[in-house]
């Protein structure tokens, strides 16, 4: 296949200039850098956040985002300010929850804001809501005061102007590679829609990669490309064509060849989890909280106790061993009959259980149990029956 | 709110059970009356006086005495007499527990008859008519006293280490069980107790009553589900057969597998299914910890049966599928999960708080979530919708806190199928919306034609 040019850089066919507002972001993209220094795991003394912790946090606020049916401008903003809150504080770990409500928080008042989603319909979450839903441990008190603490803190004004975040990248790239690319798709050779990345569906990735804290040493320009590339790479008809405009988009944006395959590494990792989960790699501790009327009745059983011993059936040749037959040999035929009734021999039948107490319900003092005989065997099972609880339940 | 002074009809509380009579003291009842002849009760000497030659005789004697009942209903009648048996019978319960040697051929027929003398009567009818098991005191057996120490003695006589079921077959027979049975619908709990464990040692020591037993328990059973939705002793009834289920020979009996399929599972539809539940769920699980491979026919047949008016009884029936997948076994899991959580979805989204709850703190089983995370493939896509519905919907803010951690463990989970169902759903929702809107368009349209219509003629 012929190596095509992409044409020279021009506008969209909708008039829509695409170059400018790609190198204004690129331009500001420095500004918005948070430069995370989080050890992996936390440590003995569980003075520090660990990235970890941060990750799990993440993971809240991308639930949170979803709970509240919001743009995911707002997940990306919201992690954005709290990336970059603990990239200049150092906090402890027990007010973590707390920062990452109330970078949400602020995010879901100033996104409402911003031009490109004034048509998008949103709401703002309240405060004692966040708190309670998100079970982060804080009062709506703590996060308006760790809000403000934020905004002292950070030094960009989130006001008029949103964050570049990887998804503001993800949206310029998405739309300047469809534009170069389109008039060079070999449209009979590759299959519609499904090949071609939806931007929803790249979005929703993205978020993921947000997730973790490997990412966050990577530009916003670096980690949108590079995931475009992954994602353009199930397109094999039109590869050539792909690479090119990718190729062009990194000259456009100054990504270096190392940094960008690094990248590329932690994103395909990040991608092949995904795509591949078996299970979850993470479990937030949940509060399952309950009201009083179902919790005093979970499971019928919880209150049954029986003091009825297990009568055991009888059956085919093998004798359980506390009954103690008296017939002789020719017997074993007649156990070949499924039915108990057709035995009718002289069993022994008092060592089958020991005798129990009198019931509860006696007026008198309790009756002397009848005495045991010498040789009789105590039979070897518990006596009361009970449900196997093969698994334990969560607490 | 009632007022001192008010009249009658301002002290009617249209929310309580009853009206404002006093209640009744606890109620006893009978069906035993004393004929008109009073017959005097010979004073007998103590077994432990009469040397041990002759206790045989006195034995007979002494049950034989045993025979004559009393009327209890009215207090005084014939008090030394009612004395004279009550220790009689205390004696008797004594002597063949401490004794040996005491329980010799001659004496079984007259114990059992001196025993059926006893118990066996008709059942007096309900005094109350209304009577709701849960709300109200039973009626109880007026000759209690007597009737206590008959019982007490049955069961030492069966437990006895002289007990022998070879002679005891003779005396104990079919005709014999069945009357014990129908006793079980007595209103008298204390009744009830000791009956079970009378039915539980007989259906242990005798091999050839068994059978018959399960018929019989059988037929009480199913005329209980499909003929008169009454009788007292289901409870009992089902915690005996708990008993003899954990001890089934494995492979099952056909014959057992058609029990559980045919009357335990039924049992599940009758009204007052709370009174006895708990032994049910027990018997259903032990039936499953038997058997795995009879998972799919009873969970299909308690999802035939699931509640659809009764809210309360929707509670109980997420408790016993809880406590069925306490112990499931994947293979089985993966062949009843669609139609169950199809179920359980439905369950989650209902207007009722309690049934909603219950469904979801299944999600805070660790083994059911292992099931549900194996096969989240097939399960998140089907509870999906409902848990989206509700987190906007419903009124209860228990209830929406526990979706909102079903949803994220379900994104932990899944997070790709989560996201692909979360796409799919808004999708699904704009192109809803679009139609209405287009619906409301082609309404006013044709509003407005109507209207050009009219104004043109």
């Amino acid at each position: 296949m012929a190596c095509v040019q992409p044409a020279v850089y021009a506008t969209a066919d909708d008039g829509k200039d695409l170059l400018t507002p790609l190198l204004e972001a690129l331009t500001l993209e420095p500004k918005y850098q948070p430069s995370l220094a989080l050890p992996h795991a936390a440590k003995q003394d569980g003075g520090e956040i660990s990235m970890k912790m941060r990750n799990g946090s993440a993971h809240v606020l991308r639930c949170l985002k979803v709970w509240y049916d919001l743009p995911p401008d707002t997940f990306f903003n919201a992690v954005n300010i709290m990336d970059r809150f603990l990239t200049r504080m150092k906090a402890q770990p027990k007010h973590l929850s707390c920062i990452a409500v109330s970078a949400f928080h602020l995010s879901c008042q100033f996104t409402r804001g911003y031009s490109h989603l004034r048509d998008v319909p949103q709401v703002v979450p309240d405060g004692r809501d966040l708190t309670t839903i998100s079970q982060c441990k804080c009062s709506s008190g703590d996060v308006t005061r760790m809000e403000r603490i934020i905004m002292d803190k950070l030094a960009s004004d989130l006001r008029c102007q949103p964050p570049i975040t990887p998804l503001t990248l993800l949206r310029l790239l998405y739309a300047a590679h469809a534009h170069l690319a389109a008039p060079h798709l070999d449209q009979a050779l590759s299959s519609p829609s499904p090949l071609s990345p939806s931007l929803t569906t790249l979005i929703h990735k993205l978020e993921i990669v947000e997730c973790d804290g490997a990412a966050a040493t990577f530009r916003p320009s670096e980690l949108a490309l590079a995931l475009l590339t992954l994602e353009l790479r199930h397109d094999t008809a039109n590869k050539q064509l792909h690479l090119a405009c990718i190729d062009h988009l990194k000259n456009i944006c100054k990504i270096g060849d190392d940094s960008f395959s690094q990248c590329q590494k932690v994103v395909a990792e990040l991608m092949d989890q995904y795509e591949n989960q078996r299970h979850s790699p993470h479990r937030q501790r949940l509060v399952w909280k309950l009201s009083n009327r179902t919790l005093r009745q979970l499971r019928p059983t919880d209150k049954f106790t029986t003091r009825l011993p297990t009568i055991v059936e009888m059956q085919g040749p093998v004798h359980p061993p506390i009954i103690r037959p008296r017939m002789d040999s020719e017997s074993s035929e007649m156990y070949s009959s499924s039915s108990e009734e057709e035995m009718d021999y002289d069993y022994d039948y008092d060592e089958e259980f020991p005798p129990l107490p009198a019931p509860a319900t006696s007026l008198k003092s309790p009756r002397k149990s009848p005495s045991q005989s010498p040789h009789k065997k105590i039979p070897s099972f518990l006596p009361y029956p009970q449900i196997n609880r093969k698994h334990n339940r969560m607490a | 709110m009632s007022g001192s002074g008010g009249t009658f009809v301002d002290r009617i509380d249209p929310f309580a059970k009853r009206s404002l009579k006093k209640k009744p003291k606890r109620s006893q009842g009978s069906s035993r009356y004393r004929t008109s002849n009073d017959v005097e009760l010979q004073p007998l000497p103590l077994l432990k006086d009469v040397p041990g030659a002759e206790q045989e005789d006195l034995f007979l004697r002494k049950l034989r005495q045993c025979c004559v009942g009393f009327d209890f209903l009215d207090p005084v009648a014939d008090l030394k007499g009612k004395e004279m048996k009550r220790s009689t019978l205390n004696e008797l319960v004594d002597y063949i527990t401490a004794g040996r040697g005491v329980l010799t051929e001659p004496v079984y027929p007259e114990i059992i008859r001196m025993i059926a003398c006893n118990l066996f009567r008709t059942l007096p009818p309900s005094d109350n008519p209304d009577f709701d098991p849960e709300e109200d005191d039973p009626t109880l057996e007026a000759s209690w006293p007597h009737l206590q120490l008959v019982y007490e003695f049955f069961l030492r006589f069966l437990e006895s280490p002289d007990f022998q079921p070879a002679i005891g077959k003779r005396v104990i027979d079919q005709k014999f069980v069945l009357q014990l049975l129908e006793l079980f619908d007595s209103e008298d709990p204390r009744e009830r107790d000791f009956l079970k464990t009378v039915l539980h040692r007989i259906y242990g020591k005798f091999l050839g009553l068994r059978a018959f037993i399960r018929k019989q328990i059988n037929n009480i059973f199913l005329r209980f589900v499909y003929e008169t939705e009454h009788f007292n002793g289901v409870g009992e009834l089902l915690e005996i057969l708990g008993s003899i289920i954990n001890g089934f020979a494995l492979p099952l009996k056909a014959e057992h597998k058609q029990f559980l399929i045919k009357v335990l599972i039924p049992l599940h539809k009758v009204k007052c299914l709370s009174l006895y539940h708990a032994q049910l769920a027990y018997c259903v699980v032990q039936f499953l910890e038997k058997d795995p491979t009879l998972t799919e026919p009873v969970i299909k047949g308690l999802l035939k049966f699931w509640p659809k008016t009764c809210s309360q009884k929707e509670v109980m029936f997420l408790g016993e599928i809880e406590e069925i997948l306490d112990v499931i076994e994947p293979s089985q899991f993966v062949k009843i999960q669609e139609p169950l959580f199809k179920q359980i979805a439905k369950c989650v989204s209902s207007p009722h708080f309690q049934v909603a709850e219950r469904a979801l703190y299944f999600w805070n089983n660790e083994y059911i979530m292992s099931l549900i995370e194996e096969n989240s493939n097939v399960i998140l896509p089907i509870m999906f919708p409902a848990l989206y519905r509700i987190s906007k919907e419903h009124w209860n803010q228990t209830i929406v806190a526990l979706v909102y951690n079903v949803l994220k463990t379900f994104m932990e989970m899944n997070s790709k199928l989560f996201d692909e169902l979360t796409a799919s759903y808004k999708a699904e929702r704009q192109r809803e919306k679009k139609r209405e809107r287009e619906r409301d368009e082609l309404w006013k349209k044709l509003q407005a034609l109507e209207l050009n219509h009219q104004q043109q003629k």
